[in-house]
């Protein structure tokens, strides 16, 4: 689905494991280092429902969307409108006044996402469809 | 075939070793694996696996919780893409910090058939020692293994500073281990390897449904996994054989024309998976195999 590139970037500095180690003993630390240009889509629909939610807090807050570990299929979709984020280490697009958040980490994982909305009763809510995913959960919630 | 019994042996495994810290550390983990760790205690050691979506085993770990980390013992093939699920699926918002602990933590397994023969190798009385938790003894972590025949003990040790416990053992009589006898040790004992890991089964079809926890949630392969459990449809298990010929590792073609498939072989003993529809008793190349013991 996509690659990931594992470095070593540094040592840690505490001991390891109380006594097993002591003092100075220090093991890599692995971080995922790669990051995209994310571009994401946004229905009319989930932009209406995204306007109604955060309305009159179009300054102060945004929409965080994120992917995690998990799921049946590997990975588990996460949205959230929250307090704007220290911006460092994401990516902002913004429709009609509605901030969209996404992390670097999730950038590969999350680039090209279309954010739809469904108001059915059934299996509605927001709903997202990804161009990196080889497989979904029938929930729609996990991707892989 | 069987290893001098009044040996007390000792053999160094070649295991992924990652450690994970943080406040979010336990969450994130048991997001990804089949069993439930939530209530893992401190030291406790807890057998669990990684799942494709398929439910299909792609690493098979040991879980410890160590003075607040995890200590994540894997199998050493399938380190790098267990490392990748790991880091990959960190949530940005979590506490969560992943370390590789490859060639700077080792596992030592010391074993015998004779408990006292263990004890004294290590130089610690291992009858009173409880199952599934470490206990610290000078700069080593020790382990003890319940196994079907054999005692056993794993000891989790920096690699600086096996020269010396190694000298220590080798002093209180055990001796170095090859890869042969530990297989002999390990097909004895039932213990599975990468040869059974690694070949796309299902938990149940290795007899590991008890490390399947299906009321946690979601993770990787549990919609496959509760199918299995709700429709009780395994198709295949494992089983212990034996053969007067020599049977290599490999996929063969029963009399009965289903396959078997011998993930681990001590040439007329070992693993296969077989169709749970084969009898006890069925013939490859005319050789009679004798399915002795599901696993």
């Amino acid at each position: 689905m996509h690659k990931y590139t594992i470095v070593h970037i540094g040592l840690l500095s505490q001991g390891f494991m109380g006594i097993l180690g002591g003092g100075g003993f220090t093991l890599p630390v692995i971080t995922q280092t790669e990051v995209v240009d994310v571009k994401i889509t946004v229905t009319d629909s989930a932009l209406k429902q995204m306007k109604n939610t955060i309305q009159g807090e179009e300054d102060s807050h945004c929409l965080v969307i994120s992917a995690q570990s998990g799921g049946c299929s590997g990975y588990l979709y996460d949205m959230k409108i929250m307090e704007k984020p220290e911006a460092g280490e994401f990516q902002i697009q913004e429709f009609e006044g509605v901030k969209v958040y996404i992390h670097n980490n999730d950038s590969s994982l999350l680039n090209g996402i279309e954010l739809d909305f469904k108001d059915t009763l059934m299996g509605g809510g927001f709903n997202i469809t990804n161009p990196n995913a080889s497989r979904a959960c029938g929930c729609g919630q996990s991707f892989g | 075939m069987q290893y001098e019994s009044s040996s007390c042996r000792y053999y160094i495994h070649e295991h992924s070793v990652t450690v994970v810290e943080g406040k979010d550390s336990i969450k994130h983990i048991n997001r990804i694996i089949t069993s439930n760790i939530t209530e893992i205690k401190d030291l406790e050691n807890c057998k669990s696996l990684i799942c494709d979506a398929n439910g299909k085993i792609t690493d098979a770990l040991d879980i410890s919780s160590i003075s607040g980390q995890l200590l994540i013992l894997g199998v050493k093939e399938n380190a790098e893409k267990t490392r990748e699920l790991i880091v990959s699926g960190t949530h940005w918002n979590e506490d969560v910090k992943i370390m590789n602990g490859d060639g700077a933590l080792k596992i030592i397994s010391i074993f015998a058939k004779n408990q006292e023969k263990v004890s004294k190798a290590l130089g610690i009385e291992i009858s009173t020692m409880r199952n599934d938790f470490w206990i610290i003894e000078n700069e080593s972590y020790i382990l003890k293994a319940q196994l079907k025949n054999d005692f056993q003990v794993n000891i989790l040790i920096q690699a600086d500073l096996i020269d010396s416990f190694i000298k220590t053992v080798e002093g209180n009589g055990a001796e170095l281990c090859g890869e042969d006898n530990w297989n002999i040790h390990r097909v004895e004992n039932g213990i599975l390897s990468n040869g059974e890991y690694n070949r796309g089964f299902l938990p149940g079809e290795l007899g590991l449904d008890e490390i399947v926890d299906l009321k946690k949630g979601c993770y990787p392969g549990q919609e496959i996994h509760a199918r299995l459990e709700s429709r009780g449809k395994l198709s295949k298990k494992i089983m212990r054989f034996r053969t007067d010929s020599k049977l290599d590792v490999g996929t063969y073609i029963s009399n009965t024309g289903r396959k078997v498939r011998v993930t681990s072989s001590l040439g007329n003993q070992g693993f296969a998976v077989i169709s749970v529809k084969e009898n006890n008793e069925l013939k490859l190349n005319d050789e009679l195999l004798i399915l002795t013991e599901e696993l």
